[in-house]
């Protein structure tokens, strides 16, 4: 690895999550994506094809980092040899945006590689806090924060989730990347109104917003939304990512699909997609 | 009230199936569906992006044992060997070790080497891109010093010894229809590496193997030969011969010279 990137700012577009599937697509079409983004742990290995390919796809294109191994939640220390290799992939890739998760995914040093959700306390959120400064300081920038989708709420929580992610940004000078996918995800899974949630959330700390289609699973006659990321964005995203954009202006959005991958050009379809509501709902607010 | 740490250890147990106190299901709220319902689908989630993981390293055990056997042996796996690390691609090295002890697996004795052979291949994929081996720094060395010389393995290679074909079975199961491998009474000696952007398997005989393990572990080509001399001593050794190969292949891709006559001379004096 011996080229060198100059740092470049995620435009406020649709962009596309890249997945090694997609490799040869991306690479065949320079520029037809505004950005990409990636899990920087598909990158931790030293060499090989990972690299090749996104070496080549950073040449012509703003990329982020989203991160999924962290941890931030976890009442455990941050994992240091995680963190130095991410900070050596940001100095070398020069990522316009480097996000994670508000979750956690391990403790006691074992891992369950899953984002798993946190109690909405102020325990918690002390904690996180900590946490994040911890890593802002230790990459030497500013780090983004994506509500995850949950399929549980604990009793003590005693915070609104979107109280506890604008308390969170402005305690650390973190940004929020927005998943309205998950906020959907959550208000039905919890019934809560996931228009208020949208309307509550800091206009000037959303870096991002992520759109991702889900599963609707039965259980026992009940319904439960699962944040499967493997289908088409459902109608009732759409309409509120129309809604969130109508005020917080053009935001760099990303269509996210990790499994069940469709043909590349579907994701090309859903950003397009995702542009032109972003276009017109700008628009139309001007 | 529990704190944050109470919530996240009995959380962990309540995944791995074990019983929690305080009961973490106390501890969620939900709406129609049961406590256990709920903690139910990050239990799921939990085993299944394990399992996929694995599935995506092991693809030929997978396809040796079948799917819902593969599923049984991974999760039992899951169960007895937690994973270290946030970056998922570092899950699963001990997966063979595993198959080796596992009682239902026990009568397919290959599967072991098998689960090594996938490692190795899924190993070498992220490994470091090599330069070129200079060969002109090789011949400007003083050839009294040859002995002092330390190559350098491939960084993306491995070397694997076995009692089974291990390649010839690895690429009868590429096809949906694997032919018959019969089984001989011999030992196997490979190599799995990446040369540029492809995985490459090459058949070593075992002077070769135990030379590129030498090197492996960072030995003098001093030490190298009088090691295979002492190992085969029946057989005539072309180190010459071994180096150019390896080194034309690039399964060796660098040297360092770690001392000089010149230091031993100053030794002796």
């Amino acid at each position: 690895m011996t080229t060198e990137f100059s740092y470049q700012p995620i435009p406020a577009q649709a962009g596309i999550g890249l997945r090694a599937e997609h490799y040869k697509d991306a690479e065949a079409s320079p520029g037809l994506v505004p950005w990409y983004e990636v899990h920087p742990e598909n990158y931790f290995g030293l060499g090989g094809v990972p690299h090749y390919y996104l070496e080549k796809i950073r040449q012509d294109h703003a990329i982020s980092f989203h991160g999924v191994g962290m941890s931030i939640g976890s009442v455990d220390q941050l994992d240091a040899s995680h963190t130095k290799r991410l900070k050596q992939l940001i100095e070398y890739y020069q990522p316009g945006q480097v996000s994670e998760h508000l979750s956690w995914s391990s403790v006691n040093g074992q891992y369950f590689n899953d984002l798993l959700p946190i109690p909405y306390t102020e325990e918690a959120l002390d904690h996180v806090s900590e946490k994040v400064d911890q890593i802002q300081n230790e990459l030497g920038q500013q780090i983004v924060i994506e509500n995850a989708s949950t399929y549980l709420e604990f009793v003590q929580s005693s915070i609104p989730e979107w109280d506890f992610t604008n308390e969170l940004a402005k305690r650390t000078g973190c940004g929020l990347l927005l998943d309205v996918n998950n906020v959907y995800v959550n208000a039905c899974n919890h019934h809560f109104s996931a228009r208020k949630y949208l309307a509550e959330v800091e206009v000037a700390y959303v870096k991002e917003i992520h759109l991702a289609g889900h599963t609707v699973k039965s259980v026992d006659d009940t319904e439960i939304r699962i944040d499967t990321h493997n289908q088409l964005i459902c109608d009732e995203v759409w309409a509120l990512y129309q809604f969130a954009i109508a005020r917080l202006g053009p935001v760099p959005t990303l269509i996210e699909w990790d499994t069940d991958l469709p043909e590349f050009s579907v994701l090309l379809q859903e950003m397009n997609q995702a542009q032109t509501v972003m276009d017109q709902t700008c628009a139309h607010a001007a | 009230m529990p704190t944050l740490r109470d919530i996240q250890e009995q959380f962990a147990r309540h995944l791995q199936g074990l019983p929690t106190s305080p009961d973490i299901a106390a501890q969620v709220k939900f709406n129609q569906l049961q406590n256990n319902q709920r903690l139910q689908v990050y239990q799921n989630n939990f085993k299944l992006s394990l399992v996929s993981s694995l599935a995506a390293v092991y693809p030929v055990i997978r396809k040796l044992v079948g799917e819902e056997f593969f599923d049984y042996a991974a999760k039992n796996f899951i169960q007895n060997t937690p994973s270290k690390h946030g970056n998922l691609h570092e899950y699963g090295s001990e997966f063979g070790l595993f198959l080796a002890e596992f009682e239902p697996a026990k009568q397919l004795t290959y599967l072991p080497d098998m689960a090594r052979f996938e490692w190795a291949y899924h190993r070498v994929f992220h490994e470091l891109e090599t330069n070129p081996f200079d060969l002109q720094r090789l011949q400007d060395v003083d050839e009294q010093d040859y002995g002092y010389i330390v190559f350098s393995l491939n960084p993306a290679s491995r070397l694997i010894a076995s009692n089974y074909p291990l390649v010839e079975i690895w690429q009868a199961n590429q096809s949906d229809n694997p032919p018959e491998i019969k089984l001989e009474a011999k030992k196997y000696f490979f190599l799995i590496g990446r040369r540029k952007f492809e995985n490459v398997f090459q058949s070593l005989d075992e002077v070769e193997y135990q030379f590129l393990n030498l090197i492996k572990d960072s030995k003098m080509l001093g030490e190298i030969s009088t090691a295979l001399i002492d190992m085969f001593p029946d057989q005539q050794i072309d180190l010459n011969q071994l180096l150019v190969k390896n080194v034309t292949l690039n399964n060796i891709s660098d040297f360092k010279l770690v001392r000089t006559s010149k230091d031993d001379e100053c030794l002796i004096k």
